[in-house]
């Protein structure tokens, strides 16, 4: 009763939860063109996860098969899978990636185990792997109810569901550090052994502690993805999807979004993309925001291309941009591979290579 | 040019003026030609303000001559200078907020039976004459700083004045506005009306006057005509050194941006802030620029508690990662956020107190449940402390603050506020009034906060001040934040453009 009614004063004044704002792109995250503007390294469909290999290889996962990428951007299949793989992760001196269910070991000592996770998790949405100090893998998992490719049906189902996972191969055991997350995407241990991940609805990032979490970095203006320790100390944030007022709004209209979902093909649903602008049936075409052909540059973003540096204490320090109209969006991973930021932009399935010297 | 044989319109000779034995004004020879722009400058408490109030009658000198039309006169009130022609334009409006513009200008001169139509027509015509786009009907409460300043000027042109003195009359104007009062200017001049302009910006005092002529403490210094000054000159001879390096020089480095102290998203309030959005950054300045009216001031007044934002849709502003409300400005303080008045004789201060009971108001403002009993050694301590500290001058340790110049009531508003340890510091037109020595004193302390962490915003209308001091700077434009710059990238250019295309 008092939460409804609490809720009929917020929508009343538009504050609280009926406020459809979103933080601004300033500061340290002031649009640039760096991210559009960057050399295509690697091109191919599918492409979701990369990652460095102890020895020093690039690693990069798409579709089903775990590629090796050499300096000039060729590739050589390390091992394909049965199922698509949604992370890859260096562990040990192989690596490990994880399908629907189950993880791979690919390489190395442990190459060929597997193990299903099928009896901890309803649906299989693992997104982001992680090597702790202490020999374990760190899982995040996004939703409990929806699969990875349905991300945005969890997001306009108010999805709460996501899961800090642990999962030691010695004990062969599995061992759950944090629940009811806002879609944990991302899996990050520091120096310390303390445990990150990011919390993509709730546009933030957290700490995952003994019994809850601490926001980090909170009131992002957009999705973030995962996360990766920068090697001159700090990390790297890739954001997957904009936040926007429309979006907001939808977020807001319970009746609308089932309506939507229940009625819409999910490529036109009023939601974050990680690539817009190749249909001419998608939301946000007319009007103001495109005319004449030509996208305006304050047209709201669908999707948007952003990767974050972040300094040790995660306050931001500069971003990589691919603004409103551009290629480059969906960033779902960043590495840092030879004294280049490779960037895996799943939305133009490319993986782009910017030399750290020309953005520090 | 002038005739320098013809007689002066007016003549001082070895004028003084003494408080308390304390000469403001000593020997001071002053001579201005018809049709002259003079332009008076130096520091704050160089007794610009003491020899025009002299020649507008508002003092009495204590010593000397005053000779107009070569025959001699003595003021004893600003009635009899008026009725003499020698009108002034205060720093400080002398209009009555409660009466509307057009009764303002006929104050005093109105018929036995005022009807207000014929008035507020003819007020009309003499604004519009005169290029002010100020409404008579108005009451002069709901004006801005600018066009108060307008309609005083329209005040002392009405009264036919042949002498006008303005004092610091561009400090409120906006570029434009300038223009036109510059225009204004070089009009009167060809009608013949002698013009004495005191103003602490100096390319202004080049650019408009034919004479200028420097005070320093009490005493002037140098008068000559504007064609042998330039800057360097100007400064040289008002503060005795050479202080153009310091101020206005070109910045190399920015400070980064640190924790993300303000975020304002979607803030409303009324037709003053559209929509506004930005974010305030620690162990940076941030520089707002903006015309008069873009609604700088409204938006921080909002954060700040001083103004509510719009009552339903009004936006968010999250101070600290936790969204905040504030209805009084007294959570506001309690919470870290000090705003710094750009009108420090209304909102900054009380003036008949002293230094120290001034700044320790702030500390009482900040602990107001916490303490029951005050402590006038500790209200002393802290008077002494912060008047080391800021470099607070006045003549006694007592005075109260309405005597102190310009610069040292700025110091003592930001003494007031600095004691309440603030993690959010707002400097709305920290120089506005402030003489150049001061100014640079003023930006060494926004500077010096800056690098001990704290979130420092300045607004100013000031270009070069914004420019010299931000290490971002944000344009406002008809109420929304709507570019942000680098100190690094900015230009004149670009920030101009931003603020009105």
């Amino acid at each position: 009763m008092l939460k409804q009614l609490k809720r009929a004063r917020d929508r009343f004044f538009g504050v609280g939860e009926a406020d459809t704002s979103v933080p601004v792109l300033d500061g340290p995250l002031k649009p640039n063109h760096i991210l559009e503007n960057a050399a295509v390294f690697f091109e191919a469909d599918g492409l979701e996860d990369l990652c460095v290999t102890s020895d020093g290889r690039l690693a990069v996962a798409s579709g089903t098969a775990v590629l090796a990428l050499g300096e000039a951007g060729q590739a050589a299949t390390l091992a394909t899978l049965d199922e698509p793989i949604q992370a890859l992760a260096a562990y040990r001196d192989g690596l490990v990636a994880a399908t629907c269910g189950s993880l791979h070991f690919i390489g190395g000592r442990l190459d060929g185990r597997q193990y299903r996770l099928s009896s901890a998790s309803f649906a299989g949405c693992i997104n982001a792997l992680c090597e702790h100090p202490d020999g374990s893998i760190i899982i995040s998992e996004g939703s409990g109810r929806h699969a990875y490719e349905q991300w945005s049906r969890d997001l306009l189902s108010d999805g709460a569901s996501g899961r800090v996972l642990q999962y030691s191969p010695e004990r062969d055991q599995l061992h759950v550090l944090g629940q009811g997350l806002k879609y944990a995407y991302g899996a990050l241990v520091d120096a310390r052994g303390a445990v990150f991940t990011s919390e993509s609805w709730a546009h933030r990032i957290v700490q995952i502690e003994q019994g809850g979490t601490r926001s980090i970095y909170q009131d992002l203006p957009g999705y973030p993805a995962r996360l990766t320790r920068a090697r001159a100390g700090g990390y790297w944030l890739a954001v997957f999807a904009p936040r926007n007022q429309l979006i907001e709004f939808v977020l807001r209209e319970t009746g609308f979004k089932n309506e939507m979902m229940a009625q819409v093909d999910p490529k036109y649903w009023i939601a974050p993309a990680l690539s817009s602008g190749r249909d001419f049936f998608e939301p946000m075409q007319q009007g103001g925001v495109r005319q004449m052909g030509i996208l305006k540059p304050w047209a709201p973003a669908r999707s948007y291309g952003l990767v974050v540096r972040l300094n040790a204490s995660f306050e931001p320090q500069y971003s990589l941009h691919s603004r409103v109209g551009g290629m480059h969006h969906g960033i779902t991973a960043v590495a840092e591979f030879n004294d280049a930021l490779l960037v895996l932009s799943k939305g133009a399935g490319r993986v782009l290579r910017l030399p750290l010297s020309d953005i520090q | 040019m002038m005739d320098t044989v013809m007689t002066p319109i007016l003549e001082l000779k070895g004028i003084t003026k003494k408080y308390g034995g304390v000469p403001a004004v000593e020997g001071v020879d002053f001579t201005l030609q018809k049709g002259e722009v003079h332009a008076l400058c130096g520091e704050n408490g160089a007794g610009k303000s003491t020899l025009t109030k002299i020649m507008a009658g508002v003092v009495e000198p204590t010593d000397g001559e005053m000779a107009l039309d070569g025959k001699n006169v003595q003021f004893r009130n600003p009635v009899e200078a008026q009725a003499e022609g020698i009108a002034m334009v205060f720093q400080e409006t002398s209009l009555v907020p409660t009466m509307t513009v057009g009764q303002n200008l006929y104050l005093g001169n109105e018929k036995l039976f005022n009807r207000l139509r014929a008035v507020y027509i003819a007020s009309q015509q003499l604004l519009q004459s005169l290029n002010f786009n100020v409404d008579p009907t108005k009451t002069v409460s709901e004006l801005g700083a600018a066009q108060k300043q307008m309609v005083e000027i329209a005040r002392a042109v009405l009264h036919k004045a042949r002498v006008i003195i303005f004092d610091e009359p561009t400090a409120t104007l906006t570029p434009e506005e300038k223009r036109y009062f510059f225009d204004l200017i070089r009009n009167l001049k060809k009608n013949g009306v002698s013009i004495i302009f005191i103003s602490h910006a100096l390319e202004e005092a080049l650019e408009i006057s034919d004479r200028i002529t420097i005070m320093r403490d009490g005493k002037l210094i140098i008068s000559d005509d504007t064609v042998n000054f330039n800057r360097e000159r100007i400064i040289r001879a008002m503060v005795g050194r050479d202080l153009s390096n310091t101020l206005y020089g070109k910045k190399e480095t920015v400070r980064p941006a640190g924790k993300r102290v303000l975020s304002v998203q979607n803030l409303r309030m009324g037709t003053m802030v559209r929509n506004t959005s930005f974010s305030v950054f620690a162990g940076q300045i941030t520089g707002v620029f903006g015309l008069i009216g873009s609604g700088r001031t409204e938006t921080f007044k909002v954060v700040a508690g001083v103004i509510k934002r719009d009552y339903t849709h009004g936006g968010k502003v999250i101070f600290n990662d936790h969204p905040v409300r504030y209805r009084v400005p007294a959570p506001a303080v309690a919470a870290g956020i000090a705003y710094i008045t750009e009108d420090r004789k209304v909102d900054g201060f009380f003036e008949t107190m002293s230094i120290s009971r001034n700044i320790y108001a702030g500390v009482l403002a900040k602990e107001r449940l916490e303490r029951l009993l005050t402590s006038s050694s500790e209200e002393k301590k802290i008077g002494h402390d912060w008047r080391q500290k800021l470099n607070i001058r006045s003549v006694t340790a007592e005075a109260s603050v309405i005597e102190l110049s310009g610069g040292n009531q700025q110091k003592v508003v930001i003494a007031k506020s600095l004691i309440q340890n603030p993690r959010l510091v707002i400097f709305d037109e920290p120089t506005r009034g402030v003489d150049v020595g001061a100014v640079a004193e003023i930006h060494e302390i926004i500077r010096r906060l800056a690098d001990e962490g704290l979130a420092v915003v300045v607004i100013s209308s000031y270009l070069p001040e914004v420019m010299l001091l931000s290490d971002r700077i944000l344009v406002s434009r008809q109420g929304r934040i709507v570019e942000e710059f680098n100190g690094l990238e900015a230009t004149e250019e670009k920030i101009m453009y931003a603020s009105i295309h």
